[in-house]
This record gives C-alpha cells, structure tokens and sequence, in this order.
C-alpha cells in the first residue's frame, strides 16, 4: 500500500519530443487514478516512468513518500498490465501467474497456495494448465491481472488493458477490474483513452493533452464543470457543443446571443459563476451538452426564451434516445486534438442534441429545442478556461 | 507435347467463343473449372521434372549398374552397389568426421552465433557495420574462402604462424593442415567463421520478434537481465533454434567445397579430413591424377544416394522433434 506522488515529470525524446510536460499528481494509497487523454498525448510514456521501464528526463517519481527515479523497476513494488498482456508464450497460466513469486523463490507450496487463490478470484482455476495462446481474450486479460496481483505490490499499472478486447467483454471486465481493486485496494494508476472507462471506473480522472495535464478531478466534476474547453469536448459522447456567443444585458436579465437566437440566462447561473458577470458584453464560448437539449413539444411548460428555432438535418435513433443533429447559425468553436474513441464527426456548425425517446421529430421539419439555460457552459473566448 | 498444346488450348477457350455444340462446351469448362489452375503450376513443375527429378532418377538407374563412368559398356547388378555401400568403411570414416563437424558447428553457432546476436540487437552503434561485416563470409564463395584459408594458414607464406611468432608465440605454430591433430579442427574453425553469419543472421530475427513489452514484463516480475533472457526471451528463440539446427545439419552433411581446397580430395593428412563430399567425389572422379583403376561413377552414386536418404531421415526427424518442443501460439 502507498501512495504515489509525481513532481514536475517531464519527457523529452530525442529529438525535442516532449511526450511529458511537468506532471505533477498526487495519487493517494488505494486510490483508483485513470489517466486519460487521446492518442500521443504522453500516457504511456508517464506510466512507463512511474515503472521504471523509461528514463525520467526531469521531476521525480515518489513511491510510498520514496524517490524512486534510480530505482529498477523490480524495486518499485509495482505490478503492471500491459495493453498486450505481454504474458509469456511458452508458460502455462499457472507458470505465468507464478513467474514473479518463482524468481524471488518463494517456497513452492506457498506459491500453489497464493496462485490456487488468484485463480479463484479471477475464475481461472480451469485454465491453469493451458498456454495463454489457447485461451480467449477475457481469460488472458484475467492472466494478465493475476499476474499483478500475485504479486501483492504497492502500485497497479494498468496501460490500455481492455482495448484489445471487443465491446461485450470490455463493459464486464471494466466492472471486474474496478471489482478487483476495490477488494484488494491497492493504489492504481490505469490508462486509457476511452472516455466511457475514464468516467466509470476512476476515482478521479487526470486528462492529459500533448503531455499537459488538463484537469484532475472525480468523474462528476470533470463532466460538469470542465475546466477547459478541451475537456468539456473529450469528456462526453456526444461530444459537447461548443459555439462562440456573446452575453447581452445584466445580470438581472441577460441574454445569451447565439447567433440569429437568444436565450435567456437564469440570474442562477451567474450566483456559481463570480467571473462571469464581468464578462457580459464581451465574446465568450458558450457550450451546451447534448442532454440539455431537448424537443420543445416533449417539454411544454418549458419557458419560451429559453428555445431555439432549429431546422432538423438528420436524426439517429438509438432507441433509448434520439441524436438530432441541426445546424446553428453561430460560429463554431473548434477545439484542437479532439480525439475520443466513439467520437461522432459533424459536419461544420451542426449541434447535436440528444431528445427524448418519445420525440416524433423528422428530418427536413423545423421545431423548437428546448434549451437547458442553467447548465450551460461558458468559457473564456481566448483561452479557453472555463469561467 | 509443344504438337499437342496449340489444339488443346483452341478448345480451352472455345467455350468463350461458343462455336463449339453444348455438350462437349460443358465438359471442356468443367475440366478447365476443375484443374484450371493447375496450368500455372506447370513451368515450375516442368522445370522441377526436368533438373531434379529426372536426373534424380537417371542416377538411380545407373547406380543399378557397375558402369565406371567411362566407355560405354555396363551391365544391371540390381542392388550390388547399395549393398556394398552400407558395408564400405570409409563411408562412416567419413561420415564421423563429419558428425564430427555437425556436433562442432552446432555448439559454436548456437553459443558464440547467439552471444554476437544478442549483443547486436542491443543496438549498438555500427550496428548495420557490424552485421555486414560478420555476415560477409557467408557470401563469399566457398573456394575462395578456402583459398585465402590455405594461404593465411601455409607454414611459410602464410599469415597466423608468423604472427603466434611476433607474438612469442611460436610454439603454437604449426603446418596446421597437413598436422593430423590439427587438420581437422582447423577445417572446423574456417567453417565456423564462413558460416557464423548466418547463425546471427537467424537469431537476430528471432531476437527481433521478440516484443519488447515481454521483456519489460520480466523486469518488473522481478527477473535480473540472465534470468530474463533465459526464462522468457531464449524460449521465444526456438523456431530459430529448429531453423539453424537443421540448416547446420545439411550444411554439415553436404560441404564439399570447403574440405577440397583446405585438404584435397583426398581429406589428407591421413583421411583426418575426409567428408562423405570428398569421398564420393573421389570415388567418381579419382583422387589423384595418377591412378584411375577405383574409380566407379555407379559406386559413387550409390554412396550419394544412401547418404541423400539419410540425410533426409536425420532432417525429417529433426524437424520433427525440435518443432514439437516449440511453442504453440
Ligand atoms: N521511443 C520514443 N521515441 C521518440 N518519441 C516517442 C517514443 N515513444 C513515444 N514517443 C512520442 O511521445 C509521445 C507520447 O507517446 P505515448 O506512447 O506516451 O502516447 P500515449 O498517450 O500512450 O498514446 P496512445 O493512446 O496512442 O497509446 C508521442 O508523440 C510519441 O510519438
Ligand atoms: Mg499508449
């Protein structure tokens, strides 16, 4: 058990890439950390850092409240799941589990004893005798992590470990793994760029962007209260809809101008927002998640300043919900490197709203949306911050 | 055959045409559907026949004779040769010297060929330098090898004596070929050299399919760099393992070349260097220029076609034994 702390990390490969820019983290002991982030932002290489398996060009390492930069990484006291699995072709599952409990040479019946205990948390009592290239990607997914926890260490690192398997097996095993940690409650530091794992099986969320760490925070605050607009468009599927507007008025009565529309802003939002007020007259972005709209005829009490006039281009049912997609007429803010896996591309200006299964709204019909105008997001015009 | 094609074809594409009645359209696309394909084995399958197979058979045909290999007159003796020929003692003299020389390179190319490997996929700087260079024998013709052998080796002109001598090392020199004890591990030692390049050539691509994660996951499962190596990267060197292995056996079996020019025909001094090549060579050809009387190609085919036989065996066996013992993916 320990915690892990991470001063000013950086990376810089040859060739002035720098994969890792000043992370700084502070993992508590038996925390469950995701770090998330799209492709190339610097993930792996920080984790192979915390490993031991990459050179830290600058910052430290703390394990444990230990600087461990010098240290191999058999001395870390970590265990690690690869996103290959990396589990050794020519061992059995039972040989594979116990490599690491072999090599410190463990005493043999002990080693049964522990590996017969790892099977039956992870169901591979079957499996023991088999080589990991006969069994399915589940079940070596399963060697993989008995594999760490044999070990008993004081740090998981998990890299990408569910993205070799198809969506099914991926839904169960991200319960399993959050199941696993939970029980043994070890400190873990898990990989990923897939929002939905990010969300649901964190503690807390740290979001890195070319190297940057973005935002750290529980999954709740990182989906509500996005600190940049980068984050607010990661997080989120559907991505957020994110639109240069301008705030006309006061704060009594102010209205959000969105192109040919305007809506009308809540005095609440402001009360949460102290920056804000200051920022009546000037261009911000203004972002609206996709569940906040919705088809004015399902919601007829709605106000009507709170609605936009919208010309339906396409819908996509889901079943559960409707994803409408209608353009509106305001610039598009765009975000740089925005990369999630189950990203949908839309078509310049076009704002995705995610109406209710009992909307009968059509392509090619104009209606009303209505808007949720107290959680709305707004960030600075410049830079981007969330205000 | 070049008489009978030209028709066979018009009728091959006749269907297309459609000049010819139903029926026998039918049958013409129905064989071409079925064995269609197999035209385009035919050239290679042609030349095949014509440089292995007949001349394969054309041997064994006259191995059921007593024909010398010269004149013209000959008679069938059955299986004469063959029975001869497993009872004929320089045929396993032979055939030990070159066990000899299997066991030998084995050893050394899956010791000092692996040790160069792993040191080259670490890497290092030249690398590209390195690997030409220590492959570089391998493409070198055999005789000449042999050739500027013979020369760093000759006791007066040559290279390695003189050298052991401005070493103060003289006591070492000695008329390395003609010298009984050292003929033949000297045979052994150009071999090795001629032929490292391709152990390292094998095992440097085995080495480099190796995923580097695997090695990582050792590291952090606690294994030291030996322990990593031996317990997780050497196992995944076992198709290698099975590939040098084999390739080491024929390349034993059949080296004639090398032998030749280093010692002669005659695998002198005192047969220490005689290799089934040498002899079947001399038992064909004649050994030296003065006396033809023992010659006798029949003989000689004979003794090359058991030791084809069994070198297939040995090979197949090989083959068999070491792919079991790799791993299944
Ligand atoms: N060995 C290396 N030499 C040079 N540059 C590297 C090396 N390894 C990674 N990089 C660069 O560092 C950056 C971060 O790489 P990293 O593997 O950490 O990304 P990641 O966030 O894990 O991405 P992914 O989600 O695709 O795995 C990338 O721009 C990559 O090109
Ligand atoms: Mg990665």
């Amino acid at each position: 058990m320990a915690n892990v702390t991470l001063k000013n990390l950086t990376k810089t490969y040859p060739g002035q890439v720098t994969a890792v820019d000043n992370l700084s983290l502070e993992i508590a002991d038996g925390e469950f950390l995701v770090l998330v982030g799209p492709s190339g932002c610097g993930k792996s290489t920080a984790l192979k850092m915390i490993a031991g398996l990459e050179p830290i060009t600058a910052g430290e390492v703390l394990i444990a409240d230990e600087v461990v930069n010098e240290y191999a990484s058999r001395d870390r006291d970590i265990a690690m799941v690869f996103q290959s699995y990396a589990l050794y072709p020519h061992m059995s599952v039972f040989d594979n589990i116990a490599f690491s409990l072999q090599i410190a040479k463990v005493p043999k019946a002990e080693i049964t004893r522990r590996v017969g205990e790892v099977a039956r948390i992870l169901q591979l009592e079957d499996y023991l005798r088999r080589k990991p290239g006969n069994l399915s990607g589940g079940q070596r997914q399963r060697v993989a992590m008995g594999r760490a926890i044999i070990r008993q260490p004081s740090v998981f690192l998990m890299d990408e470990p569910l993205s070799n398997l198809d969506a099914k097996l991926r839904v169960q095993m991200r319960s399993e793994i959050a199941q696993i940690q939970r029980r043994v409650k070890v400190t873990t530091i898990y990989v990923t760029h897939d929002q939905v794992e990010a969300m649901t099986m964190g503690d807390r969320v740290a979001l890195m962007k070319d190297g940057v760490l973005q935002q750290v925070d529980t999954p709740d605050n990182i989906y509500n209260r996005p600190a940049n607009t980068f984050v607010a468009s990661f997080i989120g599927s559907p991505s957020m809809n994110l639109y240069r507007a301008r705030l006309e008025g006061e704060v009594a009565s102010c209205t959000l101008v969105l192109g040919g529309n305007r809506l009308a802003i809540p005095a609440s939002v402001f009360a949460d927002r102290a920056e804000l007020a200051a920022k009546i007259g000037a261009d911000i972005i203004v972002g609206l998640r996709p569940e906040d709209l919705e088809d004015a005829a399902l919601l007829p009490t709605h106000p009507a300043d709170q609605r936009l006039a919208a010309h339906v281009i396409l819908n996509e049912s889901l079943g559960s919900d409707h994803m409408v997609h209608f353009p509106i007429d305001a610039p598009l803010a765009k975000v740089s490197d925005q990369d999630s896996l189950d990203e949908i591309v839309v078509a310049e200006g076009v704002c995705i709203g995610r109406f209710g299964a009992r909307s009968l709204v059509k392509a090619g019909q104009s209606i009303e949306v209505a808007v949720a105008c107290d959680r709305l997001h707004f960030f600075d015009a410049a830079t981007g911050l969330a205000i | 055959m070049t008489q009978n094609s030209p028709p066979r074809t018009t009728s091959v594409l006749a269907p297309q045409l459609g000049r010819k009645e139903r029926p026998e359209r039918r049958a013409t696309s129905e064989i071409m559907r079925k064995y269609g394909h197999l035209l385009f084995v035919l050239p290679g399958l042609v030349f095949f026949v014509a440089v292995m197979v007949g001349p394969t058979l054309f041997a064994l045909v006259i191995s059921l004779t007593n024909w010398t290999g010269r004149g013209i007159s000959f008679e069938f003796i059955g299986l004469q040769n063959f029975q001869d020929a497993l009872s004929y003692w320089p045929l396993y003299r032979a055939a030990i010297n070159n066990v000899i020389l299997f066991v030998a390179m084995l050893i050394f190319q899956h010791t000092v060929g692996l040790f160069i490997a792993v040191q080259l996929n670490e890497k290092p700087r030249f690398m590209e330098f390195y690997r030409a260079v220590l492959f570089m024998p391998v493409i070198i013709s055999l005789v000449s090898t042999g050739f500027i052998w013979t020369l760093m080796l000759s006791s007066n002109i040559g290279f390695i004596n003189p050298v052991l001598r401005d070493l103060g090392l003289g006591f070492l020199a000695k008329n390395w070929l003609s010298d009984p004890a050292t003929a033949l591990p000297t045979v052994i030692a150009v071999t090795a050299w001629n032929s490292v390049g391709w152990a390292i050539v094998i095992y440097l691509s085995g080495l480099q399919n190796v995923p580097e994660e695997l090695k990582q996951a050792a590291h952090i499962d606690g294994a030291n760099g030996w322990q990593t190596f031996w317990r997780v990267v050497f196992p995944q060197l076992s198709p290698s393992f099975t590939a040098l292995t084999v390739l080491t056996f024929i390349g034993t079996f059949k080296t004639f070349d090398l032998v030749y020019v280093l010692t002669g025909p005659l695998g002198s001094p005192n047969y220490r260097t005689d290799v089934v090549g040498t002899l079947i060579y001399r038992t064909a050809f004649g050994g030296s220029g003065n006396y033809t009387d023992d010659i006798s190609m029949s003989f000689a085919i004979a003794l090359a076609l058991v030791v084809f036989a069994f070198m297939t065996l040995i090979a197949w066996a090989l083959i068999k034994i070491l792919r079991r013992r790799e791993i299944q993916s």
